[in-house]
């Protein structure tokens, strides 16, 4: 039971969980913003295109545009609070609930992305915990807490939700094909396929992964790789260097991911999905004394010309 | 009991409930085989996978007949898994729904200046041998028109 605590519940600082409130905030936010466009294009879908999932599952038909445009306003300003820390009890449910609205409309369209689930699994876990208790609006002129298990849980659950997604990828594979996935041509079948698709519907794809294709002794050695990072994620969460080397390891999967479907899966890749099993609180230090540095160095005011 | 251990004692409970309750949401695809949002058992890529490639998709023709994939944009959308579904969904819609796309996407042609040769617009659903594909073979197998419609010029 002990080692259990010791995993699951471990003492953390209060401005780990805070570093990680604004990165997932901020990630959420300005992703939200850079898809405003794709969100907003949902409503000129046919509404025979649409099939509901997430949070709109029980829906029939789509909404009024207006009413689109209305939750993902409040979604973003709610996101300001939540990355601010500001009234976080309310704005960390309220956030984690619009991204999740947001995402599931504009995913009800007959296409799941897939890469926004980490993302909104992990602002949910922020924003249920108290993340706000350093680094923020709320916490202003209170002294900096003790380091705590009311912190630690949901940094260890966020890396232990993440690890999770990979090994239920792993499983996926591992029961619709069996070790078939790493010795079969599977992988260049799948990296031929995706690319085709992107070329025929006009886009750009992988170049590399086009080559690739020529050469099918490589696939082999690459799915079992691949399914070596999903199914050992798990393990990611029993010691801190575990857990770093395997997000080092998931971060270099999705580059090939990258560099051989032209899949960007911005969340892993930018690194906020891992996030969680390093010391990120060392960020926003860097940053503090930055901040104070710079404003030490500031010149002072001139003094003002005495009265003649 | 103290304050400080009543709230470790609720935080506690709230941290195994929000715990417990996330790993059987994010396992629970993995045994009912379902594809959702936001919780998924992540089916894509892990069938297994033969060289044939079906691709729904909108092409762009000129007089002389040459054809040009058409871009995501001109079946509404920035995104090219959307468009993929947009036409797929389009195509398996019906008759009235891919004639409905179809002639959306010939008027986005028409505003489009780089499609500036395009009279003409289809839907299509072609097959490719995928690996020879890359190896230059780039004729589909089979190819079946869903509908076809002239861009209003």
């Amino acid at each position: 039971m002990s080692a259990f605590r010791r995993i699951a519940y471990p003492d953390m600082p209060a401005e780990r969980l805070a570093m990680l409130r604004i990165l997932v905030g901020a990630y959420g936010v300005i992703y939200l913003l850079s898809r405003v466009g794709a969100i907003w294009g949902v409503t000129r879908y046919r509404p025979q295109q649409f099939r509901p999932v997430g949070l709109a599952w029980w829906m029939e038909s789509p909404l009024p545009p207006g009413l689109v445009a209305a939750g993902l306003i409040l979604t973003l300003v709610a996101g300001v609070a939540y990355v601010l820390g500001w009234r976080f009890k309310v704005a960390g449910p309220l956030y984690a609930a619009g991204l999740l609205w947001v995402t599931s409309y504009r995913n009800s369209w007959g296409m799941v992305f897939h890469t926004e689930n980490l993302l909104v699994l992990h602002t949910l876990i922020v924003g249920v915990a108290a993340s706000a208790d350093a680094w923020s609006l709320d916490a202003r002129g209170r002294p900096l807490p003790a380091a705590s298990s009311r912190y630690g849980w949901a940094v260890v659950l966020m890396g232990w939700v993440a690890a999770l997604t990979y090994f239920v990828a792993g499983i996926a594979k591992l029961s619709h094909s069996g070790l078939g996935w790493i010795t079969s041509d599977t992988l260049r079948n799948f990296i031929a396929y995706d690319n085709i698709r992107k070329a025929e519907l006009g886009a750009g794809y992988s170049t590399l992964g086009t080559w690739m294709v020529a050469h099918a002794w490589v696939f082999p050695p690459l799915a079992a790789v691949s399914m070596a990072v999903e199914i050992g994620a798990p393990f990611a969460v029993l010691n801190r260097r575990l857990g770093m080397v395997w997000a080092a390891a998931a971060w270099g999967f999705h580059v090939g991911v990258l560099a051989l479907m032209y899949i960007l899966f911005h969340y892993p890749i930018l690194g906020v999905a891992y996030a969680s099993f390093f010391p990120v609180e060392r960020l926003g230090r860097w940053v503090q004394r930055r901040i104070s540095r710079s404003s030490a160095a500031a010149p002072e005011p001139e003094p003002a010309a005495p009265p003649r | 009991m103290s304050r400080p251990q009543a709230e470790a004692g609720a935080t506690g409970w709230w941290a195994a409930l929000v715990a417990v309750g996330l790993t059987v949401a994010v396992l629970f695809p993995v045994a009912r085989g379902t594809d959702g949002f936001p919780l998924s058992n992540y089916p894509m890529f892990s069938k297994p996978k033969s060289t044939t490639a079906k691709v729904y998709h909108a092409v762009g023709l000129s007089p002389d007949g040459i054809g040009r994939p058409l871009s995501p944009e001109m079946v509404g959308t920035d995104e090219i898994m959307q468009a993929y579904q947009t036409v797929k969904l389009a195509i398996r819609g019906g008759a009235s729904t891919a004639d409905a796309l179809c002639a959306r996407a010939a008027a986005n042609v028409l505003d489009d200046e780089d499609y500036a040769s395009v009279t003409t617009v289809q839907l299509r659903v072609d097959v490719f041998e995928s690996v020879q594909y890359w190896q230059g073979e780039k004729t589909p197998t089979r190819s079946r028109v869903v509908t076809t419609c002239a861009v209003p010029r």
